[in-house]
């Protein structure tokens, strides 16, 4: 079932961009709250709804996470084909330098989630309004700690939290290499320094 | 939608799961629902409501299964969602808040005729709702409207969509005045304060003094009566639960003013004055009545501005107290407001909309051009229209589009429907391009029946050989006058360092340079008297050698000169016309027509 999960997790972190804000906050919530069965139903349809198409890897993805999940095969086989994934016209930028509660609280809980190593926050627009992105990198169960960073922003009056984890190494798809570069640091673990000078105390 | 369910059993489940999802995804709902997506909201609820495990009523839980097995959602709420259990009240607390906040404000700024016939009240819920909240307070807008005024959960999007662009985040209900309502809108009621209230308000409050209420609406199905049956008794049934509190809180807030139910006797007195006054005499009345400090709120802010709407009607004499209106827009721009009837507009009554909420540094562009520009350029609206009642801040006029207006006028005036900007709407302007082409005229008479006459048109090309076709352009209008192409082609060739007599091959004398005594006046003349057999569409190219009997001439010598294997013939002669030179001997651009060569192409080798 982890699998599944993280494979489902690894999907809708991919979807950052390519479906609406309001939307996707809630499949990652339902992700979350373990509702399998509402994310079976509904991600394969609104995949079709918005016409977004799936890589060949997005495609196993979507497979390996909700096809035990009760999602009907012929809704699965509709899924549109891509060869690469949309990029979505926006920018990202670090904002002000000062911090608000929300992220104030936000850092209160990712620094105390095990497996975190980095907590950055940009803000996203597409010439209409800005959009608060907060990036995670490195996590155990993110989809856990996504849908918590989620309904905290909710609480701070973020209608449509936008909460990236991240694993700690590979290549980060367009969007998020992009939000990774317009996005400041505001906190970064001492943990795997504290590795590193132990490994290198050790070794020397 | 073919499994849509019915509007008034999709109207009576959003109204039961208020309180129960986030105040968001509720919002959501009705517009999906307004807009006819009844599957897609379906979908949402069931699948939020599915993943929190919400306990439910087991009305609701039936109208919910029923309308997720009507959309196909996949998702079977009977079976994943827990046992129903039934509730006797709401978990949801309450507060009216204050009397004068950002949504009272947004809520005055609203188009009378929006809230036409009904009765807007205003609350704060201060517990969460759903399993991901929103802030709190959460400011809650009741609206009751009458059975049957309008189509409750478009009023609920629309108004939810109002208060939005005005910046506040609020929910908004409609409910059914007389009709039973959930416990979560009961409380609600019971802690809320009026904010705006029109002829059903004023009945309303008169029904409150009489224990007889309305009644209530004829449910269509089984769903929306099971949902229906399971709330608490109704503020009709009771009046005690709600109308005197609230009715004593308005006598309260009221002060000196006069009474509501006095005012609706008054309304009695005079139907059909108050039927026919202004929308405007209303909401004055309503506010006064009801909303006392607001109307000295909305008064002090007129005196600042120190204006009142000149169009202003009086209002009927049994209205104790009036305020003054403030500012419209009509006062801004006295042309537009005569033009357009106010009451067509159904706003020149509304008090100064509140600031917009900031949309973000890369939005705010006063400065840039509004796209009336574009359409002005289009020719959406004539040059000699009144402007359009835009304020002072936002009135640009870009000096692009003045000189539209004063080159082209006339166009404009011909065409009732503007022309779309190429490139901007490609498929429309493609369907609008006039058919000038050879082949619409072809088309137009392939047979030649008409034969000289439309191949004689202006703007149609005679036939030119291919070479030319590529080459050179289309002949000119006779009005035209040709002497300055001339003589420039004229120049042209003499940069050749061919010759120097080429001004001798203009058709025009008037534009040639005085003749010299070395041309001959036989030659000099014959191209104007080659010239008076051509069609007069198809006459005084700009070089005479261009012509297409010269050049058919020269591609005959050409021929004629390739049979007789190289003899240089009187080809030059007639290519020349003129001056006995070939018009591309030099080799330059328009090097149409080959140099003469003493070998046949085919024998050269």
């Amino acid at each position: 079932m982890t699998q599944a999960e993280q494979a489902c997790h690894d999907l809708l972190v991919r979807l950052a961009g390519r479906l609406p804000d309001e939307l996707l906050w809630r499949l990652r919530d339902w992700l979350a709250a373990g509702g399998h069965i509402a994310l079976g139903a509904m991600l394969p349809r609104e995949l079709l709804r918005h016409r977004v198409g799936l890589t060949d890897e997005e495609r196993e993805l979507l497979v390996a996470a909700v096809a035990g999940w009760g999602a009907s095969q012929r809704l699965l086989d509709a899924v549109l084909p891509a060869h690469a994934a949309d990029e979505p016209d926006v920018t990202f930028r670090p904002g002000a330098d000062g911090v608000d509660q929300a992220a104030l609280s936000v850092l209160a809980v990712v620094r105390g989630h095990p497996g975190a190593v980095e907590l950055r926050q940009g803000w996203r627009s597409d010439g209409r309004h800005e959009q608060r992105i907060v990036l995670v990198l490195g996590a155990e169960r993110p989809w856990t700690l996504t849908g918590t960073l989620q309904r905290l922003l909710r609480v701070h009056g973020d209608r449509t939290p936008c909460v990236e984890v991240l694993p700690p190494h590979g290549e980060p798809p367009a969007y998020h290499q992009a939000a990774i570069i317009g996005s400041a640091q505001l906190w970064r673990s001492t943990a795997a320094l504290v590795g590193t000078t132990t490994s290198w105390t050790g070794g020397g | 939608m073919e499994n849509e369910t019915a509007p008034d059993a999709t109207h009576q489940l959003l109204l039961a799961l208020a309180g129960r999802v986030d105040d968001d995804l509720l919002a959501w709902a009705r517009e999906l629902v307004a807009v006819g997506e009844h599957a897609h909201a379906a979908e949402l609820l069931t699948a939020s409501l599915v993943t929190d495990r919400a306990v439910l009523p087991e009305p609701v839980r039936a109208g919910l299964a029923d309308a997720a097995r009507a959309a196909h959602t996949g998702l079977d709420a009977a079976a994943t969602l827990p046992p129903a259990r039934p509730e006797d009240d709401t978990a949801h607390r309450f507060e009216p808040g204050p009397a004068v906040d950002a949504v009272s404000v947004a809520l005055l700024a609203l188009p009378v005729r929006q809230l036409q016939g009904c009765r807007v009240l205003l609350t704060r819920r201060v517990t969460p709702a759903g399993s991901a909240p929103g802030p709190l307070p959460h400011p809650v807008v009741l609206v009751e409207v009458e059975v049957r005024t309008c189509p409750t959960d478009v009023l609920a999007y629309q108004l939810a969509v109002a208060l939005d662009r005005a910046g506040v985040r609020a929910s908004v209900e409609v409910l059914i005045a007389g009709a039973t309502v959930p416990a979560y809108h009961a409380e609600a009621l019971r802690n809320a304060h009026p904010i705006r209230s029109f002829e059903i308000g004023d009945s309303f409050l008169a029904a409150a003094d009489t224990p007889v209420a309305p009644a209530p609406p004829a449910v269509e199905n089984a769903q929306a009566a099971a949902i229906a049956d399971s709330r608490v008794p109704t503020r009709a049934a009771n009046p005690e639960l709600a109308e005197p509190r609230r009715r004593k809180r308005f006598q309260q807030v009221a002060g000196s003013a006069q009474p509501a139910a006095a005012t609706s006797a008054s309304n009695e007195q005079l139907p059909n004055t108050r039927r026919r006054s202004p929308a405007r005499a209303q909401t004055d009345d309503s506010l006064t009545t009801h909303m006392p400090n607001l109307a000295e709120l909305i008064a002090a802010t007129e005196d600042g501005t120190g204006q009142t709407a000149a169009t202003e009607v009086p209002a009927a004499p049994h209205r104790a107290t009036r305020i003054p209106t403030v500012r419209s827009s009509a006062a801004e721009a006295p042309v537009a407001a005569a033009s357009v009837p106010a009451d067509s507009l159904g706003r020149d009554d509304r008090p100064l909309a509140p600031p917009r909420r900031p949309a973000g540094p890369l939005n705010a562009h006063p400065a840039l051009p509004s796209p009336s520009p574009r359409l002005r350029r289009c020719g959406l609206v004539p040059a000699d229209r009144p402007p359009l009642p835009i304020t002072e801040s936002t009135v640009v006029q870009p000096a692009a589009s003045a000189r539209f207006d004063a080159i082209e006028p006339a166009r404009r005036d011909q065409e009732p429907l503007p022309a779309p900007e190429h490139g901007r709407w490609p498929a429309s302007a493609h369907a609008r391009t006039p058919t000038f082409t050879p082949l619409a005229e072809l088309q137009t008479d392939p047979f030649g029946i008409t034969g000289v006459a439309q191949a004689a048109e202006p703007g149609v090309a005679p036939p030119v050989p291919a070479e030319d076709i590529c080459s050179h352009r289309l002949p000119t209008e006779k009005e035209r006058p040709p002497a300055r192409p001339v003589g420039r082609r004229a120049a042209r060739h003499r940069s050749a360092g061919e010759t120097e007599e080429i001004p001798r091959t203009v058709d025009h004398p008037e534009d040639a340079p005085p003749a010299s005594g070395a041309v001959a006046p036989d030659e000099a003349a014959r191209p104007t008297t080659e010239a008076e057999g051509v069609p007069e569409t198809a006459a005084e190219p700009s070089d005479p050698s261009l012509r297409p009997e010269s050049l058919a001439r020269m591609l005959l010598a050409r021929l004629q000169g390739e049979l007789l294997e190289g003899r240089r013939l009187r080809v030059s002669r007639r290519a020349g016309i003129a001056d006995g030179s070939a018009p591309n001997r030099s080799g330059g651009r328009k090097s149409v027509v080959p140099r003469p060569r003493g070998n046949p192409p085919d024998s050269a080798d």
